[in-house]
């Protein structure tokens, strides 16, 4: 240390260090230097007492992070996804990607299948792909997946949309998953419990208003007619 | 009067949350979709909470952090490690923020005023109230001293990191700060002895 530090130069210093005390970020040395000027400096004392006062307000959070955050997190992914892969869909080789996004599924389907709690399902039917990009749909659609008396919708989701992107639609549409995917990646829905004499066409308009659904229909009207 | 209650730093900018950071980051450059979106969920709330201090629309907010999220995703593979991956998505999002302003004009740089919720116990109410007027206070300041001290006691960071965020110099950091604390000490004297603060 410099020896023609006086006190006033190193009051200075101490006061310019201040902010990075209080925010954990000043070094050991700085520290060390702060702590014992304070012990002898009121106008740093009252400084320090300040910048805490000043920190701990401005990092309070304004409310408890709620469900509501959560949704709007996940919509905001969802858009920003929509946009990267309308952008460079060219660019990246569809295969990794496609794994990648197998993957994410996978996984998507073993934690909503806790968070309904529906009947256990064979392990083959989650690891089986997703449709094939081109094939008919609409083929195999009159074969609901078993277990799946309650649902009152069947859709096939885009193999972009994600887990958080899923949820919060379910959760807006106020619907669950009570069967699927099918062999060709069709989910059966139901409304949620408490809700089950309500319409299903608020919950299928949504559906049919979100992006990252492919397809939805009431199971009803999907019957073919005699 | 609970003021003293001080949060602990925020997460990111310390080593072991690097770690983490940067593993989720070579993943992301690899095109790992389940990677990036932790990393999105993990700095989404935070991200927006510091946009709130620079903006209060809340669509230029969502945007500047897609922007900055975009740019996470296509540029993650040319990150060097050279700095901590929180002081390089603040940079993106720093500079993702400015644009956005800038094309939004000059009204859009007032501050959000945050709405609370009523419930909550007399000093969790009391909390909500400094806050508050400690949000007053910032308003006042131009939008770099105040983007200095959100950096510093909001996300934590350091005076050098908050240099290559701000793409300015320590020297910079210093002077923005310094003017920010002289002015507040102004515009908020009670801050300084609690006791004498009565309610406006
Ligand atoms: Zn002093």
């Amino acid at each position: 240390m410099n020896q023609s530090d006086d006190v006033f130069s190193i009051h200075r210093r101490v006061w310019e260090l201040i902010p990075w005390v209080v925010n954990g970020r000043a070094s050991g040395e700085e520290l060390r230097m702060v702590e014992e000027h304070l012990a002898s400096c009121g106008d740093c004392r009252e400084e320090h007492e300040f910048q805490t006062r000043l920190r701990a307000a401005m990092s309070a959070e304004p409310r408890p992070e709620s469900q509501a955050d959560g949704v709007a997190a996940a919509a905001s992914l969802q858009r920003l996804w929509q946009r990267i892969d309308g952008e460079e869909e060219p660019a990246l080789p569809v295969v990794r990607r496609r794994a990648s996004s197998s993957f994410a599924r996978g996984l998507l389907l073993a934690v909503l299948i806790e968070a309904v709690g529906i009947v256990a399902l064979s392990a083959a039917l989650w690891t089986r792909d997703s449709p094939r990009p081109g094939a008919p749909l609409y083929r195999t659609l009159s074969a609901p997946a078993e277990g799946a008396s309650r649902a009152t919708i069947r859709a096939v989701l885009q193999p972009t949309l994600t887990l958080g992107e899923l949820q919060a639609l379910l959760e807006r549409a106020q619907l669950q998953i009570v069967a699927g995917p099918s062999d060709a990646g069709v989910y059966s829905l139901a409304p949620q419990p408490a809700l089950a004499v309500a319409s299903a066409q608020p919950a299928l308009a949504q559906l049919r208003a979100h992006p990252g659904v492919r397809f939805a229909e009431p199971i009803d009207a999907a019957r073919p007619a005699p | 009067m609970r003021a003293e209650a001080v949060t602990p730093p925020q997460p990111g900018t310390k080593a072991a949350d690097n770690d983490r950071e940067l593993a989720l980051l070579r993943l992301v450059a690899q095109g790992d979709r389940q990677a990036f979106e932790t990393l999105y969920a993990d700095y989404y709330r935070r991200l927006g909470r510091f946009l709130a201090r620079l903006t209060q629309r809340q669509e230029l907010i969502e945007e500047a952090v897609n922007d900055t999220f975009w740019v996470v995703w296509q540029k993650g593979g040319e990150f060097r490690g050279d700095s901590l991956v929180s002081t390089w998505i603040m940079g993106i999002a720093y500079r993702c923020t400015l644009k956005t302003l800038r094309r939004a004009g000059g009204a859009a740089t007032e501050p959000l005023v945050e709405e609370y919720e009523d419930t909550g116990t007399p000093e969790v109410q009391a909390q909500q109230e400094l806050r508050d007027w400690v949000g007053k206070g910032l308003r006042h300041l131009p939008l770099e001293q105040r983007t200095t001290l959100e950096l510093a006691y909001y996300m934590g960071h350091s005076c050098e990191e908050i240099g290559e965020i701000m793409d300015c110099s320590v020297g910079t950091v210093k002077a923005r700060m310094f003017h920010a604390r002289v002015k507040l000490r102004n515009l908020l004297p009670a801050l300084g002895g609690m006791t004498e603060r009565g309610k406006a």
